[in-house]
């Protein structure tokens, strides 16, 4: 344990401070006012529950984020402006973003001339220095592979350490520090270790390194300080040595709102006792690239949610669920109807309807109107198929504007206008229209503000009470606490833990997500 | 996540000329706005210049048949292009199509006694089948339709050249009953001129009117989510490609009636100038979705200058010069009302 390097950072003063960070955006207070000291020599633990605020944190240290008035920020004793830093070559805040930001099809040569610059004359590159200059780097972090060959020959822990020397690459021996984004979410256990390995050497060597993670192992093993935030809030800081896994699950999950707890009261579960026991959706063996067999039936009534760590599968199953995923294999039920291929265009006809996560990329259709997005799935019941009547589309439109409460005078206004939530309930109307058998949804509240958050939750509630099976696939815990009667917990691929009942809270899912030897791949 | 690369190289949202299709509203004076319906404005200041340039020649009974019956071929050629690059694809090989409907065509007339609507029947047919080639190509194995389109057409470029053997093909067949494709009229009005109407109301009923339609639009501007959907978008996109050719075959058939002769460099030209005129039409009326009257209005802005520039004796250039900054004019008009009035989002 490096207890004797935190004594010794503990007698210096903080190498980069911030002081009161708030963000505010339309509606919310995303961050409110933290404060966080790094010191040199130390690994310093980010940590809390999707939505905290950490991501935005991060993105205002790195100057990606104008923060609301107030913030101080010093570096090495001297105050700095962390907006216009941002382009500076000579900034001290190195980023280690979550997806790397590596182009895989280049080079581990071409990877780092891009960010650091191509060495050699205005009109020529001088590519013997710029492959002696990437080996160097590579060297450094124990790295052995071809410079020259593209990165996706090399393996993800030698990616992750690629973007590691590439970020720290122009600095030489200057102070800095350094922030990796849950850079371990898609490494194996083994590779964990090798990442360990460097970033134990940055700090002796005398690095800062904020580390954000979901994983509590992780965390006892490399921190030597740790800050848990909630709700845009540091809830706890302090060094590791005083916390436990028990007493940061809770410090991370914080009280049960008042939500949960009323969604706690026998009122809620009631779909339980109600709920009709025939399987509107039924799933056996669902394997894909990132899962590894999975099991579960949704009831008609019955809310079903899938929880699990980014890189856990969780991502994957509402897709496969739906037939989104062209590799995937396995056996469908949907509504009665059996596939053991299943393309999305067979599960709508069977009677499912499917909400992907990317509501811009892959739901909306961002030059239609909202009209038009909310009757695309529904086309083929208004009129014959030589004619479609505007008509009934209209007016079947309207009567679905007003049910979902989005005002019915938006209808030919661009999709593009509406709030996020307004878009999501777009989402959920265009298949509600059609009345399905089950819906399928991915982080069905991402991008969505409290309030329509709620009115979102209730829909789902109301239209499972009417005999709807819904599947819901999320990273936020809220989503699952709220509405879900059954939740599996995945972990590598597969369900490790099914929760039902008052089993359903924020610690309890927290604890199945991360409580865990390690991840071990297949 | 989880999309298929194949359309986000082709059509990168920020470089896609279609960024928000709002229908017109309904209201006459919005109706009317130059905003939608800017082409006619244009189409009327090049009347009243060339009326008042070449008062004698310009503004005649004559003049608007001559601007008709030249621009119907650029018309029906430039209406194959609406439905796929709707739906998000390119087809690049219509030119060549359209020259070796016409060669066919040429070639049957003069080498066999085949009756005409055979003739005509078998060009369209190999037209279809080029169409398949291209759906294969680009739905099937998910080559780039930029790319694919353009080797299709090489390789149609290789069989008017065989057909031909580089020359045009022309004999006293071509001159008989066959010409009446061109030549028969109702009121003063060609075959060829409502051939182009009556494609461009097939057109606009399909987009407008139909469940296939709306779908054919929703996979041009997100194919990922129109597949999320439940949209065949492969289905769709192949049949555009089938559509695409079956016209460009039947703009060789009409070019060959009224040039009497299937010549094998007749199609080609035609490439630039159909895509220009989609474009163009794709500004009018349902801003920023092809559709077919837009695109007719464009022939026929584009058709009536270069009518007038001929009149007034301009030089060669002076076509392609205004071809050009019309095309060039309207996409930039376009572009900048997108940017002052663009989306904001509001609760």
């Amino acid at each position: 344990m490096p207890a004797a390097a935190t004594d010794v950072a503990r007698a210096r003063s903080p190498l980069f401070t911030v002081e009161d960070a708030s963000i505010t955006f339309p509606g919310v207070k995303a961050v409110d006012g933290v404060s966080l000291d790094l010191y040199a020599n130390e690994v310093h633990a980010l940590l809390g529950a999707n939505g905290c605020g950490k991501s935005t944190l991060i993105k205002i240290l790195a100057g990606f984020h104008q923060p609301d008035d107030g913030l101080r920020a010093t570096f090495d004793g001297s105050e700095i402006d962390l907006v216009a830093t941002e382009q500076q070559r000579d900034h001290p805040l190195r980023f280690v973003h979550q997806d790397l930001g590596l182009v895989n099809e280049l080079s581990a040569t071409d990877n780092i001339a891009l960010s650091l610059g191509f060495l050699g004359s205005g009109i020529s590159v001088d590519w013997k220095a710029e492959n002696q200059r990437a080996r160097g780097l590579l060297a450094r972090f124990g790295v052995h592979l071809d410079p020259r060959r593209p990165l996706s020959d090399a393996t993800a822990v030698d990616r992750t350490l690629l973007a590691v020397a590439r970020a720290l690459g122009d600095l030489g021996d200057a102070k800095h520090v350094l922030v990796l984004d849950e850079p371990t979410a898609a490494l194996s256990s083994t590779e964990v270790q090798r990442l360990f390995e460097a970033v134990r050497e940055l700090r002796d060597a005398g690095s800062a390194v904020l580390y954000v993670s979901h994983r509590m192992d992780e965390i006892f093993e490399i921190a030597d300080r740790v800050t848990v935030m909630r709700s845009g809030r540091v809830i706890s800081s302090g060094p590791i040595g005083a916390m436990t896994p028990t007493l940061l699950t809770s410090l991370i999950a914080g009280e049960p709102t008042e939500a949960q707890a009323q969604a706690e009261t026998p009122s809620r579960r009631r779909t339980s006792s109600a709920r009709h026991t025939e399987a509107a959706l039924a799933v056996r063996d669902l394997r894909s690239q990132s899962i590894g067999g999975v099991d579960f039936d949704v009831r008609r009534g019955e809310i079903v949610g899938v929880a699990g760590l980014f890189g856990s599968g969780r991502e994957a199953v509402g897709y496969a669920a739906a037939g989104a995923l062209p590799d995937a294999s396995g056996h469908w039920e949907i509504n009665g109807a059996s596939f053991d291929r299943l393309a999305v265009r067979d599960a709508v006809d069977a009677g499912l309807g499917f909400v992907p996560a990317d509501r811009v990329a892959e739901g909306l259709i961002r030059e239609f109107t909202v009209l038009e997005n909310l009757s695309l799935a529904a086309l083929s019941d208004l009129g014959s198929s030589v004619r479609l009547s505007r008509r009934v589309e209209r007016e079947q439109a309207s009567a679905w504007l007003s049910s979902v409460g989005v005002r019915a005078d938006a209808i030919d206004v661009p999709v593009t206008t509406l709030s996020g939530g307004n878009q999501q309930k777009i989402l959920f109307g265009r298949w509600l229209w059609r009345r399905p058998a089950v819906l399928v949804l991915c982080e069905p509240t991402a991008g969505v503000d409290i309030g329509a958050r709620h009115a979102l939750h209730e829909l789902l509630r109301e239209q499972a009470a009417a005999g709807l099976a819904v599947l819901i696939t999320t990273s936020d815990l809220d989503d699952l606490v709220e509405v879900c009667d059954r939740v599996l917990v995945m972990r590598n691929g597969i369900v490790e833990r099914e929760l039902t009942g008052a089993a359903i809270s924020t610690p309890t899912i927290l604890a199945a997500m991360e409580t865990d030897s390690g991840p071990t791949r297949p | 996540m989880y999309r298929d690369s194949f359309l986000e190289v082709e059509e990168p949202p920020t470089e896609r000329i279609a960024d928000v299709g709002v229908p017109a509203p309904k209201r006459p004076w919005t109706w009317l706005s130059p905003k939608n319906i800017g082409a006619v404005y244009v189409l009327i200041a090049i009347i009243v210049v060339f009326s008042v340039w070449a008062p004698d020649t310009f503004p005649t009974v004559d003049t608007v048949k001559v601007i008709l019956n030249q621009n119907a071929v650029t018309g029906i050629i430039a209406l194959s292009l609406v439905v796929p690059l709707s739906a998000g694809v390119f087809d690049l090989s219509i030119g060549y199509v359209m020259g070796l409907a016409s060669v066919v065509c040429a070639y049957l007339l003069v080498n066999t006694a085949l009756p005409v609507p055979i003739v005509v029947a078998s060009a369209l047919i190999v037209s279809l089948f080029a169409g398949a080639i291209n759906a294969a190509l680009v739905v099937r194995l998910g080559i780039d339709s930029f790319i694919g389109t353009l080797g299709s057409g090489a390789i149609a470029l290789a069989a008017i050249i065989l057909i031909s053997n580089q020359q045009a093909i022309t004999g006293d067949r071509l001159g008989e009953g066959f010409a009446d494709i061109a030549i028969s009229s109702v009121g003063g009005i060609t075959a060829p001129v409502i051939l182009m109407l009556v494609v461009a109301a097939v057109l606009w009923w399909l987009m407008d009117h139909t469940a296939t339609g709306r779908r054919i639009y929703a996979t041009g501007f997100n194919a990922e989510a129109a597949r999320l959907t439940g949209v065949r978008t492969g289905r769709l996109r192949a049949a555009s490609l089938l559509s695409s050719s079956v016209l460009a075959g039947l703009a060789g058939v009409v070019i060959c009636a009224q040039v009497s002769a299937g010549s094998p460099d007749i199609g080609p030209p035609y490439l630039l100038n159909a895509f220009a005129t989609a474009f163009l039409g794709a500004t009018q009326l349902r801003s920023g979705r092809f559709n077919a009257w837009g695109t007719v209005l464009a022939v026929l802005v584009l058709g009536t200058g270069q009518t007038g520039l001929s009149l007034v004796g301009a030089p060669v250039w002076g076509n392609s010069m205004f071809t050009g900054l019309v095309l060039l004019g309207a996409l930039a008009v376009t572009k900048l009302q997108r940017r002052n009035n663009h989306p904001t989002r509001t609760a």
